[in-house]
């Protein structure tokens, strides 16, 4: 694949071309025409929003790697959502959040799973730990049957895929 | 973004976690302090990992435990700590190809709380007052921070978050006052009142009692800031007059907001300092323009006052813990 920027004709082009096709991929996908008309639209505003858009050799091979970075976004949220509610529901004291709410819990823990992603499981429990539960490192090394100097190792290494995901 | 040393980005992160271990000393904070004012490259390697971490870790402050509440925290611990199958099983692929960053949908403004390290700081919606040894008073606002250092021949109060007022005792050693902040100093004598506001990019000044003179390193000294006046220091060091009187400027100590021909945006980030959780603010709304005078202890009350007078929809989630303002 080349460089070269791709110009917003281009994707219109690719749009009038691909539209109905990445659609029918989508749902067959899905198994869900409504999810698949949304995921459709964001693929292609992914295509607009990318600064350096490879141009497609294969036009159809392109918008389906696109897609399916958008497809495992789309599941790994509903996952994340899910996983909540779950969690949630499973203490019976705790408030069930409203169709808007579950909206906006979504959108922050994709948000945090973006970050997160990369790091090892205890890494992220470490983290998490500390900063959503506030515990210090002493409990946190306790709770999880590990010594204090690797809670530090393992925040450092967070705060480092934090920084580099802040960086442009 | 300025380019960070690697080595030293590697000491502001021991650093950073040092300083979120839940059990550094006094001595410690001492050293961190000394080791942030060593050389502006280390401030600036720590606001900017300090603030990744925030920046990172900031859609989730409506789940933080709240009291012995903790559901809310632990559901969303668990649901991170999923592993993400799918993406397991189908990457190495094609996936990598196509370089489409997903931008994020919340964009949040950058919160460092390098205030925890301070000699004095507040919390949120709270002011406070302190007696310096001088005789000489402060009151932060609320979020704010300060270091106090009272040498053999300065009195010196650096800022480093929020705001304050301070009011100036006569010195037995005349020693002269200054409030510094990372754009200039403010220094005034005895009798004088001041307020003194950082902000991201500027600070802002007010002289409340007696003229005030702005001292911005390295730029030949301004005209006094007259009594009543209030001005801003930016980034670049120019001084700008600003249009509220000074007494508007520091409305804060009764907590109250005034804004003449501000914009929504100025009171929400005046707000932010006085409310637990986020308040998200979409841009197109951030423009409209404001008068008025709000409470600043009663942000709920507020916020209704502003979606009533303002073609704005304000949606609360969390129990409020997350605020959401749209152009209506």
């Amino acid at each position: 694949m080349s460089a070269r920027p791709l110009a917003p004709p281009s994707i219109a082009v690719l749009y009038a071309d691909h539209h109905g096709w990445l659609l029918g991929w989508l749902r067959r996908k899905l198994g869900d025409a409504a999810h698949a008309q949304d995921l459709t639209h964001d693929t292609f505003v992914q295509l607009l929003a990318a600064r350096h858009p490879p141009v497609p050799d294969n036009p159809r091979a392109f918008l389906t790697t696109v897609a399916k970075r958008t497809l495992f976004a789309f599941w790994r949220r509903r996952d994340l959502e899910q996983a909540y509610l779950d969690l949630l529901a499973a203490q019976p004291q705790a408030h069930q959040p409203s169709e808007e709410e579950r909206y906006a819990i979504a959108q922050a823990l994709e948000a945090v799973d973006r970050v997160l992603r990369t790091l090892p499981t205890i890494t992220r429990q470490v983290l998490l730990l500390n900063q959503l539960h506030g515990l210090p490192y002493r409990e946190i090394g306790e709770r999880l049957g590990i010594a204090e100097i690797t809670v530090r190792r393992h925040m450092a290494r967070a705060i480092d895929a934090c920084c580099a995901l802040a960086e442009p | 973004m300025t380019a960070i040393a690697p080595a030293v980005r590697q000491q502001a992160i021991a650093w950073l976690v040092e300083s979120r271990s839940g059990a550094m000393t006094s001595t410690q904070h001492q050293a961190l302090a000394r080791w942030r004012s060593a050389h502006p490259a280390h401030e600036a390697a720590w606001a900017q990992v300090s603030g990744a971490l925030d920046h990172a870790l900031q859609p989730l402050e409506p789940f933080s435990v709240q009291g012995s509440d903790s559901t809310a925290a632990d559901a969303a611990l668990g649901a991170l700590l999923q592993p993400d199958r799918r993406r397991r099983r189908l990457v190495g692929g094609s996936l990598a190809v196509a370089g489409a960053a997903f931008t994020g949908l919340l964009v949040h403004r950058i919160t460092p709380l390098p205030g925890l390290l301070a000699d004095a700081h507040t919390a949120t919606a709270e002011r406070r007052a302190i007696n310096l040894p001088d005789g000489s008073r402060l009151l932060l606002d609320a979020r704010s921070a300060v270091d106090i250092a009272l040498g053999p021949s300065t009195r010196l109060v650096r800022l480093h978050q929020g705001a304050l007022i301070a009011e100036v005792a006569t010195d037995a050693a005349a020693r002269p006052f200054a409030v510094r902040t990372r754009h200039g100093e403010t220094q005034a004598t005895p009798g004088a009142r001041c307020m003194v506001r950082l902000q991201d990019d500027r600070t802002q000044i007010a002289a409340l009692a007696q003229s005030l003179v702005l001292q911005v390193p390295g730029v030949q000294a301004a005209p006094p800031l007259a009594e009543g006046r209030g001005a801003w220091i930016d980034v670049h060091g120019t001084i700008t007059a600003a249009l509220a009187p000074a007494s508007d400027l520091a409305a804060w100590q009764r907590g109250m907001l005034a804004m003449h021909n501000g914009a929504l945006a100025d009171v929400i980030d005046a707000l932010r300092p006085y409310r637990r959780g986020f308040i998200r603010l979409a841009p197109a709304a951030a423009r409209l323009p404001v008068l008025g005078a709000f409470p600043l202890d009663d942000t709920d009350h507020t916020l209704q006052a502003l979606a009533d007078t303002l073609p704005i929809t304000v949606r609360r989630y969390q129990g409020g813990w997350m605020v959401v303002i749209d152009l209506a």
